[in-house]
């Protein structure tokens, strides 16, 4: 569980200050796929960095699992991240010097997990989200989309509690976001994988159990998503 | 730092040379070869400027020891008792009497001023190689009297442009010059050979026997230094001492001392150009190899900020570009290992003509292992402070290229 009390993020640009958070409170329970929405400049990414421990509040606190992550030290937050959180970014962001497998495989090597196991679960990783075909392809033989799959599956090999999306669809055309999105959606309710999605597309919506709508640095509104769309077209509560 | 964290920094850091960009890794093991071959190559040439001095002043001109007359003697009288003395020591492996003195040569009109050295020539075989440089004759026989060898320079050409100094204009072995002592005696003399060193000390000499220098100053058992050969060479120092506990009470110096004068301020001004130079391509190391990383680091940000917002610890990443430069490094380094053997094979065999005579590189350890610590202490500095500075970047500047 994710616990927002009272967060501020100020940010000094030359002279003049910029208020990105104005006092965000929020809860966000485990196994909710949450959506983030809001205009440019709204500081709906500003949240999403706070709570993915990549930035820090000016003021107000972030607890996670009861851990307030505001008292770990930088070592202890780089393996907070590294055991608890997983991230998909806009871009893809892999290495381009690695293969598939290997971007997926680097955060569990990075936390000492022996090899026969990091690759047989990055294989399964990457057979669920659809490139079992592609272990062995570089970031320059795949299209957009399963880039993004394979930022998926690095964010996932380590199981971590929460997975940040920072407009993972937002370089993606209509039928490869919903490709991205159905394969979150199927991980939040087959795994109970809590997933917090920033995102601008109002149609993103029908995949989320609940959206904060944020405006000036605040959480204006909220609302649960009861339906969300299956592949088949049905609706699921 | 633990095992699998420097495990990760290997494995990124090997993808990254194996898979990046081929031409940044060519061009900086280039640099890095080529500064090797600049620290390594002057020194080389200059331990080949001193090998060859050593040489020299061994084989043709002194000897391992020289002895000398006492302080205000001009001779050393007793020589026959002196030789005696130092056959005793078993590391020496002959001595040589020789009288010098000064002597005008006359030939075809053209007149010279130089030295003039008396030798017996079985002696002198135990001691010097002068009877193995013989550009045209024969060497000096025990009995010969009447008869000279003159050193190349002296000698000369016909062609005086051949000349690097001087000369009594292209003497051949059977002619005939004209000698004058400096007590005044004049001796025409039959040229027995041409000795031909490479050791300007030499071949601007004339070589007569003792038994003509006896005749012509009607002296005996008398010389102006006596030269001693050791079995072994680099032992000088030591052996000077024995000679003295066995009685000898004339000067005795070393090949080195003897030889310390303009040879040696060439090595020493050759060694301060090597300073400047060394620290010069240290400079230029530095700052190229700072300047790479530099720029590779820089076009990596974003990757750096990633890597770290994915939780790999910056120490990994950090790793990661050291052990990218040392392999850097450590194949710049052998590429200027090939280099430079192959500079020095081929000034083995076509090798720089000095002043002293053909001087050979000769590579020694000192300066290939300085060199090898220099350059991967260098990548180190050059590879570390890049990476640490990106990797201590906040996150989100990193991953936004601010």
């Amino acid at each position: 569980m994710i616990e927002v009390t009272d967060v501020t993020r100020i940010y000094q640009m030359g002279l003049v200050e910029v208020r990105a958070l104005q006092g965000v409170n929020c809860t966000i329970e485990s196994g909710e796929f949450v959506g983030i929405m809001g205009p440019s400049g709204s500081g709906k990414s500003t949240l999403l960095h706070i709570l993915g421990l990549l930035d820090e509040p000016t003021a107000g606190s972030v607890t996670i699992d009861g851990i307030p992550v505001g008292t770990l030290n930088e070592e202890e937050k780089s393996d907070f991240r590294l055991n608890r959180l997983g991230y998909v970014f806009q871009d893809y962001a892999l290495v381009p010097e690695l293969s598939v497998q290997e971007n997926v495989v680097l955060p569990a090597m990075a936390r000492g997990i022996p090899p026969n196991e990091y690759l047989k679960e990055s294989e399964k990783i990457l057979h669920e989200v659809g490139l079992g075909h592609r272990i062995h392809h570089r970031q320059y033989e795949l299209s957009g989309g399963e880039q993004q799959r394979v930022a998926i599956a690095r964010a996932l090999i380590n199981r971590p509690r929460i997975l940040f999306a920072d407009e993972p669809c937002a370089n993606l055309d209509s039928t490869t976001s919903r490709t991205i999105l159905n394969l979150f959606r199927e991980l939040n309710e087959k795994f109970g994988q809590t997933i917090i999605m920033v995102t601008h597309e109002d149609w993103h919506e029908e995949y989320m159990c609940r959206v904060l709508y944020m405006k000036d640095g605040l959480i204006e509104d909220e609302k649960a998503c009861k339906m969300r769309k299956r592949d088949d077209g049905s609706d699921n509560v | 730092m633990t095992g699998h964290h420097l495990s990760v920094a290997f494995f990124l850091a090997i993808r990254s040379i194996q898979r990046g960009n081929r031409f940044t890794f060519l061009l900086t093991v280039a640099i890095m070869g080529l500064v090797f071959v600049n620290l390594v190559f002057l020194p080389s040439i200059i331990s080949g400027v001193v090998v060859n001095f050593n040489t020299q002043s061994i084989d043709y001109n002194y000897g391992n020891l020289v002895i000398e007359p006492r302080e205000n003697n001009l001779y050393i009288t007793g020589v026959a008792e002196v030789k005696q003395k130092i056959s005793q020591i078993s590391e020496v492996t002959g001595t040589s009497p020789r009288f010098s003195a000064g002597a005008t040569y006359n030939y075809h009109g053209t007149q010279i001023s130089g030295q003039i050295v008396g030798l017996n020539p079985r002696f002198e075989q135990e001691v010097t190689l002068l009877h193995t440089r013989l550009k045209e004759g024969e060497f000096l026989a025990e009995g010969d009297t009447d008869s000279i060898l003159l050193g190349a320079q002296l000698a000369g050409n016909i062609d005086e442009r051949k000349d690097k100094t001087d000369s009594l204009g292209g003497v051949t072995a059977g002619d005939s010059v004209l000698v004058t002592f400096n007590n005044g005696v004049k001796r025409t003399l039959k040229v027995k050979g041409i000795l031909e060193t490479g050791s300007f000390g030499v071949d601007r000499n004339g070589f007569v026997t003792l038994k003509e220098i006896n005749q012509v100053y009607g002296i005996s058992d008398t010389a102006t230094s006596v030269l001693v050969k050791l079995s072994q060479n680099g032992e000088e120092e030591r052996y000077k001492k024995v000679l003295m506990e066995y009685g000898i009470a004339e000067k005795i110096r070393t090949f080195q001392e003897k030889g310390q004068g303009f040879v040696n301020d060439a090595i020493r001004s050759f060694e301060i150009i090597n300073a400047i130079s060394t620290m010069v391509s240290l400079v230029i190391a530095i700052v190229v190899i700072f300047i790479v990383i530099f720029i590779n680091t820089i076009n990596k940000r974003r990757q750096i900020g990633i890597l770290k917002a994915i939780g790999i610890n910056k120490k990994i990443i950090i790793y990661s570009y050291i052990i990218q430069v040392l392999i850097i490094a450590t194949c710049g380094i052998l590429l200027g290992l090939a280099l430079s053997s192959g500079l020095v094979t081929y000034l083995t065999i076509n090798p720089l003509v000095f002043p002293g005579g053909a001087v050979y590189p000769v590579v020694e350890a000192g300066p290939v292992i300085r060199s090898v610590i220099s350059l991967a202490l260098v990548s180190l500095i050059s590879g570390f402070i890049p990476s640490w500075k990106t990797a201590n970047e906040p996150i989100l500047d990193a991953i936004r290229g601010q």
